[in-house]
């Protein structure tokens, strides 16, 4: 299993480390094919339009063709052509994930870093941090899909919103990671030995505090990435997302589930294969660096 | 208070307290003390005598409760506060701390650990403090090559020598150790001491040793403190102390290494009850009576910060509606509306008068349970999620039960069979939580299940047309269906309910599966679970204890999939046409019915609280430690 063999190569980092040898470096650990699926998907993203057979907008066919040699991937119920659609929705949807990933996990950094250097502090600033808190802790009670779909309908449904909404409902599970990370680093005796060394408060949060709390939240981006990939096609099923026919493999289920419903298969299936190829590749291009990170 | 002449650092009766009120505990009460320069005094006591936070106050790190301390007869507070003053007394005083595996930075070589403070204090350039690095290192005798790796390379005896390297490499002229060789090997222990002592004495630094062990601060210090509950009871050069001490304390600390030393096997001789008494008990019935009240008003002081959160939500709310770009009201009733419609749109909306006075209006009326009126259906909120939030919730519950019961089978699989192809797979699909899209999942589930196999009915709704609703008592359909005692209805609604609790199974399981799984591993793999299978107990006992261990982790992510649930539940009515919450605001976005999508936000918001609540208080009741005002421990 692919499972032990990478706990295997931790445990041989492990005792070389604890030998005292040094370890092989970062780029022999990294397991390269582990990046396959993912350069695919940039790949697929970056020259998606130009290997398109039909207008991915345009209606290219009678509505609901099997898959065939004129259609590879067959049409939805309004004509389009799913394998267009869905050449065309990957920069997109990887756009959209790859902006909420980057900009939840740096505003869960920043605020999980103020929140959790601050919160033992007396007077107003500790109270506020305390309040956040505690308000990060309990905004994640609400489904994300609610806040989702209220806040893209109330700012209407653009690329720009729904990195913006769907960042902002994320953030807080980034904060919290940060925060208990902070929480943790704080009470390590080496800050108090950059104090000892003359290091100021703010340096020590910058130098010390962050890099080691950070980390976890990093290591996290591969399922924040995930999450709003699904997300942000959950949206597009309820139909809270782009207007149609922008491609976007969301929508694009959303308008295969009536004809999976009387047994046309393909048009559902295939954005939702997508889906989970992405989520895929990305959590295993991250599992890789990870693994030689450590 | 006179200004002290005296060189060298001096402590006026100070005193240290953790935490506030009754939960205060003092960890050094009117400590008067001084070093003064070239002295080498070794600070002695049992743990938790509060001689670490002596050491941690003479070198500013914490804060004093009470008193002072001078440096060379100016106001330690005041030369903290100046950042210049600061730098020169972290120069002149330094500390050497007990190896942890976190006295140094895990992200950074050892090498800058110790040039930094060359840089910052002595204000040396880079290559200055490399040398002078190099130079201490090998006055300590660590090999250079050592100074480039990682603090985890290096054996804890090298690492201590690096933070005495650390401490050395500005030449202070005060060094206060705490505990340095406790964590060493006896052989390392004395090449640590010698080097110390000998560092001391070369550069004539004077030495704060603060340590249980009294044979090494014997073999370094000159003088002695014997530290007990937080007051130093005596002092006096060593040989004094050692020889004719006259306190009981000090009396029973030298007899308990004399025995070890000795190697005599008759019972040691535990210290005098007064002396081991804890700080914290309260004493008498009243006090007692109080702390146990207080103790048990746990649960109270969870509930009294409900009201705050929802507060926070419907303010949320209320905001999010007034930053909607353009005019809202304008777009709602169209370019040509009468001023009177216009009025009227706009004070459904609530948008009329002043900022104030909305938030007034908006705050009252929710008071009232009143969410106000939707605009498509000119119902009040309140009554349409009356009726449509109990079938949601009940959704939501049967989605929870099943992937509840799903996942202890399968974690339990998961635990006992680790090297299964079940096992695999079931660790696999936990891998993918979060990530498992609930529509798409839906939508092929359509596809196969009653598309191709025809195995459940169409995704229409609750129940086959030709069946009538059973009569509304509860609200939740399934229970009123069973109450009705109408067979076919019971039947049919159980036949439409397969397909979305599946869904929802395989949706939401792999969270909380996960979870389990990784605390179950955790579990097992401690010795306490080691030591039950060597006893030789049935594996069940094993399981189920281990399980118990585990819960309140699985009790917080029960909560949260709940929460997923009622957002899963949705999706999965506006996929199989039942009536409900997720159909309503699906509809309420598609009209862009502002009004009826802010009071579904406050609505979800407080289920989603009182969820959140439950599971606090469920955790609460498990594990004390999760109750809110027990005391954490401050030394």
């Amino acid at each position: 299993m692919t499972g032990s063999v990478g706990a295997r190569a931790d445990k041989i980092a492990w005792v070389a480390r604890a030998s005292g040898r040094s370890t092989p470096g970062f780029w022999r650990r990294f397991r390269w094919p582990r990046l396959a699926p993912a350069a695919l998907l940039l790949v697929m993203g970056a020259i998606g339009p130009s290997i398109v057979r039909y207008n991915p907008v345009r209606i290219a066919g009678p509505g609901s063709i099997a898959p065939g040699a004129e259609f590879w991937m067959g049409t939805d119920p309004t004509g389009l052509d799913v394998y267009s659609q869905l050449v065309a929705a990957t920069r997109l949807n990887l756009a959209i994930a790859t902006l909420v990933a980057l900009l939840s996990t740096a505003s869960g950094i920043v605020l999980g870093l103020l929140i959790g250097m601050n919160e033992s502090r007396t007077g107003p600033i500790g109270l506020a941090a305390r309040g956040i808190a505690r308000f990060v802790d309990f905004a994640q009670a609400v489904p994300a899909i609610v806040v989702g779909l209220v806040l893209v309908s109330f700012f209407g449904a653009s690329a720009t919103t729904l990195v913006v909404a769907i960042a902002a409902i994320l953030a807080p599970i980034q904060t919290r990671i940060v925060r208990v990370e902070v929480l943790r680093v704080r009470s390590e005796a080496f800050l108090d030995a950059a104090r000892m060394a003359g290091t100021g408060e703010f340096a020590l949060a910058l130098q010390h505090v962050l890099p080691n709390a950070a980390r976890p939240a990093v290591a996290n981006i591969a399922f924040i990435f995930g999450v709003s990939i699904i997300l942000t096609a959950a949206l597009g099923f309820l139909g809270a997302g782009l207007p149609p026919p922008t491609p976007e493999w969301g929508s694009m289920i959303a308008r295969g589930a009536t004809d999976a419903a009387v047994g046309r298969w393909w048009s559902a299936s295939f954005p939702f294969l997508a889906l989970i190829f992405s989520v895929v590749a990305m959590s295993l291009a991250f599992t890789a660096w990870r693994r030689a990170a450590r | 208070m006179v200004e002290s002449a005296l060189q060298g650092l001096q402590t006026h009766s100070i005193v240290k307290r953790f935490g506030h009120g009754r939960h205060s505990h003092v960890a050094v009460r009117n400590v008067t003390f001084c070093l003064v320069p070239g002295a080498r005094v070794g600070i002695v006591g049992e743990s938790g005598s509060g001689k670490s936070t002596l050491g941690r106050l003479l070198v500013g790190l914490d804060t004093l409760s009470e008193g002072r301390i001078t440096f060379d007869g100016q106001d330690l507070g005041d030369i903290l506060r100046s950042r210049a003053r600061r730098l020169d007394y972290r120069r002149a005083v330094q500390l050497v701390a007990q190896d942890t595996s976190s006295s140094f930075d895990p992200l950074r070589r050892l090498r800058h650990a110790v040039r930094v403070p060359a840089q910052q204090l002595a204000g040396l350039d880079q290559a200055a403090a490399d040398a002078r690095v190099d130079e201490v290192l090998a006055a300590l005798g660590v090999p250079e090559h050592l100074a480039d790796r990682y603090p985890y390379e290096v054996s804890g005896g090298q690492r201590q020598r690096f933070a005495l390297a650390r401490a050395l490499v500005v030449r202070p002229r005060f060094l206060v150790c705490d505990e340095v060789v406790s964590a060493l090997d006896v052989s390392v222990q004395g090449q640590v001491l010698n080097l110390l002592k000998h560092s001391c004495i070369d550069t004539g630094a004077a030495l704060a040793f603060i340590s249980h062990g009294l044979p090494a601060t014997a073999f370094v210090a000159s003088e002695l403190a014997v530290m007990v509950r937080g007051e130093i009871i005596e002092r006096g050069s060593t040989a004094d102390i050692l020889a004719r001490s006259t306190q009981a304390y000090t009396r029973h600390l030298l007899d308990a290494h004399r025995v070890s030393r000795h190697g005599r096997t008759h019972a040691m001789q535990p210290p005098a009850a007064a002396l081991v008494q804890p700080v914290l008990a309260p004493q008498g019935f009243g006090a007692r009576a109080a702390h146990l009240l207080r103790r048990q008003r746990w649960w109270l002081a969870r509930l009294a910060a409900l009201p705050g959160q929802l507060l926070v939500f419907a303010l949320l709310a209320f905001a999010l509606v007034r930053m909607i770009p353009g005019d809202p009201v304008r777009t709602i009733t169209g370019g040509q509306a009468t001023p009177d419609k216009y009025a009227a749109v706009q004070h459904s909306l609530g948008l009329d008068g002043t900022l104030p006075e909305q938030l007034g209006r908006y705050l009252g009326r929710l008071v009232h349970l009143d969410l106000g009126t939707s605009l498509l259906t000119g119902r009040t909120l309140t009554s349409e999620f009356a009726q449509r939030l109990p079938a949601t919730l009940e959704l939501a519950t049967m989605g929870l039960a099943a992937s509840l019961l799903v996942t202890f089978i399968a974690s339990a699989i998961a635990v006992m069979r680790p090297r299964s192809l079940a096992s695999v797979a079931i660790r696999s699909y936990a891998g993918a939580a979060g990530a498992i899209p609930d529509f798409a999942i839906g939508v092929l589930g359509i596809f196969l299940f009653y598309a191709t196999l025809h195995w459940v009915p169409a995704p229409l709704g609750r129940l086959a047309l030709s069946i009538q609703a059973p009569p509304r008592v509860t609200g939740l359909p399934f229970v009123d269906a069973l109450l009705s005692g109408d067979q076919a209805a019971i039947v049919s609604m159980a036949q439409h309910l397969v397909l979305p609790v599946l869904v929802m199974i395989v949706a939401h399981s792999a969270v909380v599966l996960q979870q389990l799984i990784a605390g179950l591993d955790e579990e097992l793999d401690k010795p306490a679970t080691l030591f039950r299978i060597s006893t030789g107990a049935p594996v069940s006992t094993v399981l189920l204890s281990v399980y118990r261990r585990a819960l309140p982790a699985t009790v917080t992510m029960a909560g949260t999939v709940f929460g997923y649930l009622v957002g899963g539940a949705i999706i999965i009515e506006s996929l199989f046409g039942f009536e409900g919450m997720g159909q309503y605001l699906t509809d309420a976005v598609a009209g862009a019915d502002l009004t009826a999508m802010q009071g579904f936000l406050v609505t979800i918001a407080t289920v989603s609280l009182l969820i959140f609540l439950l599971v606090d208080l469920c955790n609460m009741l498990i594990d004390p430690r999760r109750r809110p005002g027990v005391a954490k421990d401050g030394a």
